[in-house]
């Protein structure tokens, strides 16, 4: 038999189910959130670095000259290398539809079944492929113009079209997403590359390390001594490159996105935290007077606490219930949106018990403190003041002056005072619902923000670019052919020719960094205008010494080597040689790569190519995004016609659709965020409303035995749900900025290495407006309306 | 029954107020609800506190139950002074020793007649498990209620309902039972079964103290104190 103790805590329960549902919502939706962010957590960082890890991806990369097979198997035997391949890449296009064309990257791959670094998986179609075919890496198939099986127009820059036959699919987890970066990966035999005639100048050695996989430092050294090896034996290895050691290219991005993930769920859950503690508040302030009655009959304050925390334990183990299976829903389906977005496969979805351990712990831990403080100020009232208690409507009223002077108004507007009044009678009451209610409106809004925020970030990017189309050229080209060729193109207006190459730091030790971008517009160009978050562009008056030129680096390669100071000397090494300049600024870049900005005159006084151009930036004659296109694809006809090296040539409104692409899980989970606040917004504000209606149960009765018709009550609880959803939303939106400021600032940060430009969404002012208005009157309209058809008498009975 | 607390010295009174005050703050100054008030209830009487509604007479029953503490003065109940126990104390005390019958009834509307009944000897825990549903029903019978014993407190009428008050003050055996207007909510017939079953009570042993706001009349009480203003008179 059920001890009559538990029977009462059943009871209580079952009598207050609206009540106790409402509760048991607001820690499902709080469970909920939660279950996404640690399911999603556990299953998102620990795939990924599956993903990767079992591509075995090279510690390092050398591209050198006169490599052959021989020296991969001695540089295999040597004591620091685990495993080492020969796998060369080519740069070469192919062609997406008429006159489009995406950069190809072929990777000639030397021995499809005996592959041991940077190893791929076939996925669908021929595997290897014959001589004469290619298979394509399967994030790029929706973008494909051809199936399996067909022929697919390749060309290398400045080459004749030529075809391979697309014999199948492949899935390598080690590469960035084609979708999004708008490229494609090729895979080939050397003798399909030898085919095509396509040319390329070094061979690439993928090696991985015997040892401390994840020390670069250690990766660097090996790779400098497998360097000197190399060109102890007559190879010129000019590039080494070190991606961060166990990181997936798109780690970041995932990194980001848990950082955000987790600090929405964090506050979505400690919102349904407030809400549990108001609604909760409730629940015992109704039994305030049944507590006075079982301490009058001999129940200790210790024996009716437990009653209670029984009581939320039991609403707990519901929401568990519920909440556990929903998190573990949305979390998985979540994680693949993310898993495709980021081409990777969840291998296995198994979550270790300790993560369901710990959301059963963190939704027990939550809902008992959440608890504590209103069973500790239920019970400890005394018998007398608690049978004394009229439940929820002892609180002692005051009218202030204000109230007074509306009070003296005549006419129709007298009972709407009674709204007025009856919103601040209970300042505390009021403080935690505009609380509740401010912080889920806030959160919402700061959600939306942060998607306007990005879109601005981005906008203010595109705009501080003044051209429409660049064309990228493989090689450096001779300008006398080139500009004519490009002003001639039907639809430009205007051209100016940029040059550029790769570079690296050299450190004091001799070592290299990774390499980045050199890029060198002319000294007026017009044609860019970065935000400079220090120094000043290359036309400032930075002091340097005369033999040291200025140098603006982006944030992002800043970010790399933060002890960099401005007037800071820096060695470059560019092709052969080294230079030394001085960092003059550092510029706000949004979505480019690594890269470095320095004067025309001083980068061909370097590096002695004068009178050529590695890209050229386009004005047209309209600045639309249809116009941008049809002029790139001019600009593709005129240069495939005069033989031209175009790596590619990307219009402005592409070049954010990059950027946005990038951005895709972000700003998707944002809008998920957005929905759940909503949800808990809504849920806290439907349930303090109702709750505030509740209370009032027995003044409605008296309302309606002094007169007041059904609809005159009704619309009296609306309009003081209305004021109080109008006073949440006033101060969520004066919360809201500070707030934006903050998370854009961090996240800009995590995700950019700089702040993002802060928006304030007006999508995000009217849709919380809207949500308050509909929310507050359907809240408080629900209740209202269900007691104006109780018997006056049962509502004067109410306590 | 296990009673864990002290037994009364039967050479004392079993209950014994010394120049009991009782004040209240308020916006309009200080409200003195019993000031200077001295009783003596001796073991088996039946007591009725008689005064009107703002006399302190409930107020003076609370302090005998523990529900309420004085300002100032000395309030022994069973031995115990009511003052120098904590809140959990209190109610175990209380409990165990002392019944109470609320005008309102007070009983907890979530749970049965007999688990209202039951309730109370889980708290205090004076009475072995397994023989508390006996007693709860045999109590019951006593009061005349057996056959309501599985029905919601709302499905009876005020007189049942007080039958069945009075039943759970009686679940832990209690030597003092109070009764704070116990009829005030019932007509007379069924104001006269009550107060046979309290004549019944006396007749066993218990003490029964009655607050009431109506002249005595035929009701036996063995003394009659009237209470005005918060001053005891004769």
């Amino acid at each position: 038999m059920i001890a009559p103790r538990w029977k009462k805590v059943w009871a209580d329960l079952s009598t207050n189910r609206t009540r106790a549902a409402l509760v048991v919502a607001a820690m499902v939706v709080g469970i909920w959130g939660l279950g996404s962010v640690t399911v999603s957590y556990a299953v998102l960082t620990r795939q990924l670095a599956d993903n990767y890890s079992v591509t075995n991806p090279a510690s390092a990369t050398l591209w050198a000259t006169g490599l052959d097979d021989a020296q991969v198997q001695e540089i295999r035997a040597l004591p620091a290398v685990q495993d080492a391949e020969l796998r060369t890449v080519v740069r070469g296009r192919v062609l997406m539809e008429p006159d489009r064309w995406w950069p190809l990257w072929l990777f000639i791959v030397e021995d499809f079944e005996g592959m041991t670094v940077s190893t791929f998986t076939p996925e669908t179609g021929a595997w290897p492929p014959a001589d004469g075919e290619i298979l394509i890496e399967r994030d790029g198939q929706a973008f494909l113009p051809v199936g399996v099986g067909e022929e697919l127009v390749v060309t290398q820059p400045g080459g004749a079209r030529q075809t391979l036959r697309l014999s199948g699919l492949v899935h390598d987890a080690g590469q960035a997403p084609a979708h999004m970066e708008h490229w494609m990966y090729g895979y080939a035999t050397r003798a399909t590359a030898e085919g095509l005639g396509w040319a390329w100048e070094t061979e690439q050695l993928k090696f991985t390390v015997a040892e401390r996989a994840d020390d670069e430092a250690h990766i660097r050294a090996t790779a400098g001594e497998l360097r000197g090896w190399l060109e102890e034996r007559g190879s010129v290895v000019s590039r080494v490159d070190v991606p961060p050691p166990g990181r997936h290219p798109h780690q970041n991005q995932l990194e980001s996105l848990l950082f955000l993930q987790g600090s929405m769920g964090l506050m979505a859950l400690l919102l349904s935290g407030v809400l549990i503690v108001n609604m909760l508040s409730v629940l015992l302030a109704e039994q305030v007077r049944q507590i006075g009655i079982m301490k009058a009959i001999g129940a200790r304050p210790g024996q009716i606490r437990v009653l209670y925390y029984g009581m939320v334990l039991a609403m707990t183990v519901a929401a568990l219930a519920l909440g556990l299976p929903l998190g573990i829903a949305s979390g998985r389906g979540y994680s693949a949106f993310v898993a495709t977005e980021l081409n990777f496969d969840i291998l296995s979805w198994a979550i270790p018990p300790g993560y369901y351990l710990s959301q059963v712990a963190a939704a027990i831990a939550l809902a008992l403190a959440a608890a504590t403080v209103p069973i500790l100020r239920g019970t400890r009232v005394t018998v007398r003041d608690a049978l004394n208690s009229y439940g929820l409507g002892g609180a002692r009223l005051r009218v202030g002056g204000l109230a007074l002077a509306l009070g003296r108004i005549n006419g129709s507007w007298r009972p709407w005072l009674l709204s007025l009044r009856n919103t601040f009678r209970r300042k505390g009451r009021l403080a935690l619902t505009v609380g509740t209610l401010a912080a889920g409106l806030g959160l919402m809004m700061v959600a939306l923000n942060m998607g306007a925020s990005l879109s601005r970030s981005l906008r203010s990017e595109s705009e501080s670019r003044h051209y429409d189309v660049a064309v990228y050229l493989d090689r450096p080209t001779p300008l006398a052919a080139l500009m004519p060729a490009i002003d001639g193109t039907d639809g430009v207006e205007s051209s100016e020719a940029w040059i550029g190459g790769m570079g690296y730091l050299v450190q004091h030790d001799g070592t290299q960094s990774n390499r980045f971008g050199v890029v060198a517009p002319p000294a007026d160009t017009d044609r860019i205008e970065l935000p400079m978050l220090q120094g000043s562009w290359l036309d400032g008056s930075t002091e340097r010494p005369p033999d040291s030129p200025p140098l603006v680096m982006n944030q992002g390669l800043h970010s790399l080597h933060p002890n960099l100071q401005l007037g800071d000397e820096l060695t470059l090494r560019i092709g052969e040689t080294t230079s030394a300049w001085t960092l003059a600024g550092i510029a706000k870049e949004m979505g480019s790569p690594n890269q470095v900005f320095v004067r025309q005159r001083d980068f061909t006084a370097v590096t002695g190519m004068a009178g050529a151009a590695t890209s050229v930036l386009v004005v047209t004659r309209g600045h639309d995004s249809a116009t941008q296109i049809e002029v790139s694809q001019n600009l593709e006809r005129t240069l495939e016609a005069g033989g031209f090296p175009v790596a590619s040539v990307l219009c402005k409104a592409e070049g954010l659709q990059i950027i946005e692409d990038h951005l895709i899980v972000i700003t998707i989970f944002l809008t998920m965020m957005s929905l759940l606040v909503l949800a808990v917004g809504g849920l806290g504000l439907l349930s303090t409303m109702s709750i505030n209606v509740l209370e009032r149960t027995r003044e409605i009765g008296v309302m309606r035995a002094i007169g007041a018709g059904s609809a005159r009550v009704i619309a009296l609880v609306v309009a003081e749900g209305e004021l109080v959803g109008l006073l949440s939303w006033l101060v969520a939106l004066a919360l809201a900025w500070p707030a934006t400021v903050v998370v854009a600032g961090f996240f800009g940060d995590l995700i950019f290495h700089a702040p993002l430009v802060v928006a304030f969404s007006p999508a995000g002012i009217a849709v919380t407006a809207v949500v308050v208005v509909v929310f507050t009157a359907v809240a408080a309209a629900w209740p209202a309306r269900s007691i104006s058809r109780r018997s006056v008498r049962d509502a004067l009975a109410y306590e | 029954m296990n009673r864990p607390m002290q037994q009364p010295d039967v050479a004392r009174p079993l209950v014994e107020l010394q120049a009991i005050t009782k004040r209240y703050e308020g916006p309009s100054g200080t409200f003195h609800a019993l000031d200077g008030v001295d009783l003596s209830v001796d073991a088996g009487e039946f007591v009725a506190i008689v005064g009107q509604s703002g006399s302190g007479k409930t107020t003076l029953l609370n302090i005998i139950a523990g529900i309420d503490r004085p300002s100032d003065g000395a309030a022994t109940v069973l031995g115990t002074d009511v003052r120098a126990l904590d809140e959990g104390a209190m109610a175990s005390w209380r409990g165990a020793h002392v019944g109470v019958v609320f005008q309102f009834f007070q009983l907890l509307p979530t749970l049965t007649v007999a688990e209202n009944v039951l309730l109370a000897m889980d708290f205090v825990g004076t009475v072995e498990p397994a023989a508390r549903r006996d007693r709860a029903l045999a109590l019951l019978q006593r009061v005349g209620m057996a056959a309501h014993a599985d029905k919601l407190p709302a499905t009876l009428s005020g007189g049942e309902q007080q039958r069945v008050a009075i039943a759970r003050a009686l679940a832990n055996d209690p030597p003092l039972l109070l009764a704070d207007e116990p009829t005030g909510n019932l007509d007379s017939r069924t104001s006269a079964a009550i107060y046979e079953l309290f004549e019944e009570l006396v007749a066993e042993g218990k003490t029964l103290i009655v607050v009431t706001h109506a002249e005595p009349s035929a009701q036996p009480y063995s003394k009659v104190v009237h209470i005005a203003d918060g001053r005891v008179g004769s």
